[in-house]
């Protein structure tokens, strides 16, 4: 805060108008018939706003701007949310809110120091195993989520954010290289690789198709933040290789896929309206039954549909609030993805690190919303922050809050200050309880 | 209670504003919150910079040519300087490795490491593996000569 006092102001100002306008739509132009829920709806965003603006802004930070639009993205979820088919608070999407804000700090606060993770990589590699066995032995058959009575967890979702972190970690090993064959590998890509093969091979096991292009995406990123990286010295032979191999995997994938894969692939929606086509053909009619201003809150249909909160949300909204309204929030989560690039990182970990974060929100909301308009195959991944699901929120409050970590990270001399600082109150201490004691 | 809530309900909906110029009110006001947000992260990003610029002891290199005077900012903690297209710092002199050495920063002090070039590094005219730098030493990569120097302070870093 501190400096900027007068550009925070008006950001929170028009943070409080942003949602009141919201909420103000809601109860004119929606379907309000219980006045309580409205008022329980406008209570909780309310409260959110006020007690996470006043948890963040209670402490120094060199950056807010991420804290405000996380904020904001999330209270326009939960109005969104705790609209379809009828208006009254969400509770769950609300709790889902809350974990991804704590997620947010807790990313944060564990991946500011980048030393840190390099030195305990080995920790991050044995989280992805861990998750890799609670998928195989406690998901129920092959359906990639672990039910604890009225929860159910995804793991496969908290692997993102550990993959994109070994990726920036093990980026600036490069130059310690082993010769294998004809190729010289350096120990960390090769894990790295293994790593995201395994990854790649748990997918598709999982019939988790949806999430391989992100993971793929971000793997992508982190292959080419390594032919950018000035000591990795990759040759060109192995770009072309690597390149060669990427377009053979994926023929060999579209070829060879399995049949429900093809199916996807090949549908066509209207032909099979009531089949296969069934979701996209009610997102699409609910897309253009909306137009640019939509039918009002609570008064669409889309409600009725399955997946209508999660894989389909952005045609869900686009028919109750309008395109634009629709495209706004989604341009809003790309401005926020965008205010990095205004403050650039200042080393490779970090850098790397937000390029892979980018790349998988950008990933996941390209299937997500050309998916539901038929624009690419239905993939059925969720939108992030505006589709509802816990561990996926989390996962997403999590990456932003590396995103945040990236903007004012914290530097090994500040982090040795810190420590004498420390150990000077420590000593002052003990020498006060000394002198007591003795007196 | 319910009852007073119902008549201030009623009262409340009894108003009539066109649908069209409520969502246009609500467009706008999501408008004007992302570009707050933008001037924020803005200014936000001057404040940074000048914390960099903290972090670097605000040092830049400077190289000079027969017609030219380069200025190099020091924009990142660990910089690479060779004669390769990947390098940070890129010097067109075949004298110069492709991967020659690196320069490292931390709490303000920079150090410079050979990476086994072939003519070596020099810093005042010594040739050495690795060595901390002040501001106003020379570096010497093959025939190519960099100054360390103190970036001159600007209005904006100042502000």
């Amino acid at each position: 805060m501190y400096q900027n006092k007068l550009s925070y102001s008006g950001a929170v100002t028009l943070l409080f108008l942003t949602h009141l306008s919201m909420l103000g739509l809601v109860f004119i132009r929606g379907s309000v018939v219980a006045p309580l829920d409205f008022l329980k709806l406008t209570g909780a965003v309310i409260g959110l706003d006020i007690i996470y603006l006043l948890i963040t802004l209670s402490y120094k930070q060199m950056t807010y701007t991420l804290d405000f639009m996380l904020l904001g993205i999330l209270n326009i979820s939960l109005i969104f949310q705790s609209c379809f088919g009828g208006i009254g608070l969400s509770v769950k999407h609300l709790i889902s809110c809350v974990m991804c804000l704590a997620a947010c700090e807790a990313g944060f606060l564990l991946t500011r120091n980048h030393e840190k993770i390099r030195k305990h990589k080995k920790y991050i590699y044995l989280l992805i195993i861990l998750l890799f066995i609670s998928i195989i032995f406690f998901t129920d058959n092959q359906k990639k989520w672990i039910t604890l009575g009225s929860f159910s967890i995804q793991p496969s979702e908290f692997i993102k954010p550990c993959f994109i972190l070994v990726c920036a970690a093990s980026i600036v090993e490069l130059h310690e290289k082993l010769k294998i064959g004809f190729f010289y590998l350096s120990k960390d890509s090769l894990i790295l690789c293994i790593a995201a093969l395994c990854i790649f091979a748990l997918q598709w096991w999982c019939h988790d198709l949806g999430s391989l292009p992100t993971f793929g995406m971000i793997f992508l990123c982190a292959l080419f933040c390594r032919f950018c990286y000035p000591k990795a010295k990759i040759s060109k032979r192995a770009v072309a290789i690597a390149c060669v191999a990427g377009v053979g995997i994926l023929i060999a994938a579209w070829m060879f896929a399995p049949e429900y894969v093809q199916k996807r692939l090949h549908v066509d929606i209207w032909a099979d309206r009531y089949g296969d086509g069934y979701q996209q053909c009610e997102a699409l009619i609910g897309i253009a039954k909306g137009g640019w201003l939509g039918v009002g809150a609570g008064n669409g249909s889309l409600y009725k549909i399955f997946a209508h909160d999660s894989d389909i949300v952005f045609a869900t909204i686009c028919e109750e609030w309008g395109l634009l309204y629709a495209s706004l929030t989604v341009l809003l989560i790309l401005i926020m993805l965008m205010t990095v690039l205004m403050n650039p990182p200042k080393n490779y970990y970090h850098a790397m690190m937000t390029a892979g974060v980018t790349a998988a929100f950008l990933m996941q909301m390209s299937l997500n919303i050309f998916g539901s308009c038929n624009l690419i195959p239905f993939t059925g991944v969720t939108l992030p922050f505006l589709s509802t699901g816990g561990s996926s929120m989390m996962s997403c409050g999590f990456l932003v809050g590396m995103l945040k970590a990236g903007q004012s990270p914290l530097f090994q001399h500040e982090v040795m200050k810190r420590k004498k600082q420390k150990q000077k109150q420590k000593s002052a201490k003990s020498a006060q309880k000394q002198r007591r004691a003795n007196s | 209670m319910q009852e007073i809530i119902s008549d201030f309900w009623k009262m409340l909906s009894s108003f009539q504003i066109p649908d069209l110029v409520l969502s246009a009110a609500a467009v706008v006001i999501l408008d004007l919150f992302a570009i707050a947000i933008i001037l924020a992260a803005r200014r936000e990003s001057r404040l940074c910079q000048k914390r960099w610029l903290k972090v670097s002891a605000g040092l830049e290199l400077r190289r000079r040519s027969e017609q030219k005077e380069y200025h190099y900012l020091l924009e990142a903690d660990e910089i690479l300087l060779g004669r390769h297209s990947s390098a940070d710092l890129q010097l067109k002199d075949p004298s110069v490795s492709r991967y020659h050495a690196v320069m490292t920063v931390t709490g303000g002090v920079w150090t410079i490491t050979d990476l086994n070039s072939r003519s070596g590094t020099f810093v005042n005219d010594q040739k050495v593996k690795q060595k901390r730098l002040a501001a106003g030493d020379c570096i010497r990569l093959g025939s190519s000569k960099l100054y360390l120097v103190r970036r001159p302070v600007s209005e904006q870093d100042e502000e």
